[in-house]
């Protein structure tokens, strides 16, 4: 998959300065609730590198998913998300989503292979759209259920439709919105592992969005804690875990369970003042 | 896995069709006991042996088929309007948010109408034929289509017009997948719609005498032939059993295709 690196000369003189896919600066989202502006995400500033795996952590209800809106171009915002270097106004094209709720994601009377080409069709040739739908189903391990219904599927081989929906358009960048939140723990254990694959399979750079810390650490190369109302970043921290990561060595070597513990104990900080100010 | 959803599924589907007519069983019964027992001069209970020659003399005179072509025709062209208005109103006010707020009083108000208060006003405005009792029809019947795609559209369209935008559709393939996924709550609307578009038919019939079931039934009726009223009485029936069938086939498929619901 080496031509699809971005590090080669041709993507990469497509990025902005530095090596950053996304540039925040002081975003602030205000959004209407029964009439009323109401502040969900104030002034945050962070970047996401080139080809990294960027996780968000945060209380449920803070704005994560508010957030991922606005960086995929969903909704209006003010300060500053630049996206490959330039301002972002409007759906980006080279952005894709893939939600947690799998069931209404996915259109249901079409086949799993007509679902993963949704983003495809009509804009490539038909040989090349049927090229990265056979693609994106083998990465996922779905190749055998192509001609099958999503409804006919299990919670977690729907978000793997979804997710090789996302993959066939070749994205610059995936947002994911707490994709694992309503699959049971060992189905989520092993979607963990199979995006890591994946990832590294497409080279694509990654937002992931989670209320779960362990997931959050396991899977990313840098955390961001993001809590309160307004939402602002409480926290961020780098993780110096390996590339190669599975769920026993991993999740038991000391480093996971420090960095695990860190970011609990900022969780828990940040919570606590929280209602100290309810 | 899979097999288990398909078995189910399709055990559910084959039986659909078959039922109507297995439920007619008891009816069937209780109309022979009824040829057995009745008798021939009663005027209010005449043996079905008799409801038969009456309905073979009215199709002897030739106004049996026409009849039933004209009630078939408003009544079919009805549902079509209804589905077509009623899933692009539904979609239209349910994707938009302040549809609810904007429109909720004047739906509440205009559904709880009775078809029949209506008549008079259509009457004066587009006069006493076909094409008003099409309006009336359209208007009785469209309110399970409209409501049904509204709520679904309601529950959907956030995380569809979310989908829609990341993956970039627009125009005619935008529109085909907002309508793809309210498809099956517009065919359930239909399912309801479809027995009520034919009461309010054969009403307007009654009420205006334009030509059709229904006003064959008055002049029966006026005319105390109770062997005819009744007789008419099983033509309708059939017509209504004939509808829902037609409706289940046509649903069938598509249901199908779009699983069992959530
Ligand atoms: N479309 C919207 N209009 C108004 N308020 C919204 C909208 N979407 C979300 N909110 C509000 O914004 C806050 C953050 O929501 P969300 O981003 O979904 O949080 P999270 O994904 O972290 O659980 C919530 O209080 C929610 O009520
Ligand atoms: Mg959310």
């Amino acid at each position: 998959m080496g031509e699809r690196s971005r590090n080669d000369p041709v993507n990469g003189s497509l990025l902005g300065q530095g090596d950053s896919v996304f540039e925040v600066e002081d975003l602030t989202v205000s959004l209407q609730t029964g009439g009323v502006d109401r502040t969900i995400l104030s002034s945050l500033s962070f970047t996401v590198a080139n080809n990294e795996f960027l996780s968000v952590v945060g209380p449920s209800g803070t704005g994560k998913t508010t957030l991922l809106r606005a960086m995929a171009g969903l909704i209006p915002y003010s300060g500053s998300i630049k996206f490959r270097g330039s301002q972002l106004s409007g759906p980006a094209e080279g952005v894709a989503l893939v939600f947690q709720d799998y069931v209404n994601s996915l259109l249901r009377w079409r086949t799993v292979g007509r679902n993963v080409s949704l983003g495809v069709e009509g804009k490539l040739p038909r040989d090349e759209c049927d090229q990265r739908v056979t693609e994106a189903l083998e990465v996922v391990g779905l190749s055998k259920f192509k001609d099958s219904y999503p409804w006919e599927l299990s919670g977690g081989m729907q978000q793997r439709v979804q997710i090789a929906r996302a993959l066939a358009m070749n994205p610059q960048v995936l947002l994911f919105d707490e994709p694992f939140g309503s699959l049971d723990a060992m189905t989520r254990e092993s979607l963990q592992d199979e995006l890591l694959r994946v990832r590294a399979h497409y080279q694509t750079t990654c937002v992931f969005i989670t209320h779960d810390i362990d997931e959050a650490v396991y899977l990313g190369d840098r955390l961001v804690l993001l809590a309160g109302s307004p939402a602002t970043i409480k926290y961020q921290l780098d993780i110096p875990l390996s590339d190669e990561r599975n769920q026993i060595n991993t999740k038991e070597s000391n480093e996971f369970l420090r960095l695990r513990r860190e970011v609990h104990g900022e969780m828990r900080r940040v919570h606590g003042t929280n209602q100290d100010e309810v | 896995m899979r097999k288990v959803a398909r078995m189910t599924i399709s055990r559910r589907d084959d039986g659909k069709g078959v039922a109507p007519l297995r439920g007619l069983v008891p009816l069937v019964i209780l109309l022979a006991i009824w040829q057995l027992f009745g008798s021939t001069h009663s005027v209010f209970f005449p043996r079905p042996s008799l409801w038969w020659d009456a309905v073979v003399k009215i199709e002897r005179s030739g106004t049996l088929w026409p009849s039933l072509v004209a009630t078939s025709e408003t009544f079919i062209e009805a549902i079509i309007v209804a589905t077509l208005i009623g899933a692009v109103l539904g979609i239209a006010i349910g994707s938009v948010k302040w549809g609810d707020s904007a429109f909720n009083p004047v739906l509440d108000f205009l559904r709880n109408l009775p078809a029949a208060a209506v008549v008079p006003a259509a009457a004066i405005i587009l006069g006493t034929n076909s094409k008003m009792a099409l309006v009336i029809v359209v208007f009785s019947c469209i309110w399970p289509i409209l409501l049904n795609t509204r709520a679904e559209i309601r529950r959907v369209s956030v995380v569809l017009s979310n989908v829609i935008t990341n993956v970039g559709l627009r125009g005619f393939r935008k529109q085909s997948v907002i309508v793809g996924s309210v498809l099956p709550s517009v065919l359930l609307g239909v399912r309801v719609a479809a027995p009520l578009a034919l009461i309010v038919t054969i009403l307007a019939e009654f009420i205006t005498n334009i030509s059709g079931l229904g006003s064959l039934l008055v002049s029966a009726q006026q005319n105390f032939d109770s062997p005819e009223v009744y007789g008419l009485l099983v033509v309708a029936g059939l017509l209504a059993l004939f509808v829902n069938i037609v409706v289940s086939l046509v649903e069938a498929p598509i249901v199908r295709r779009h699983g069992p619901s959530v």
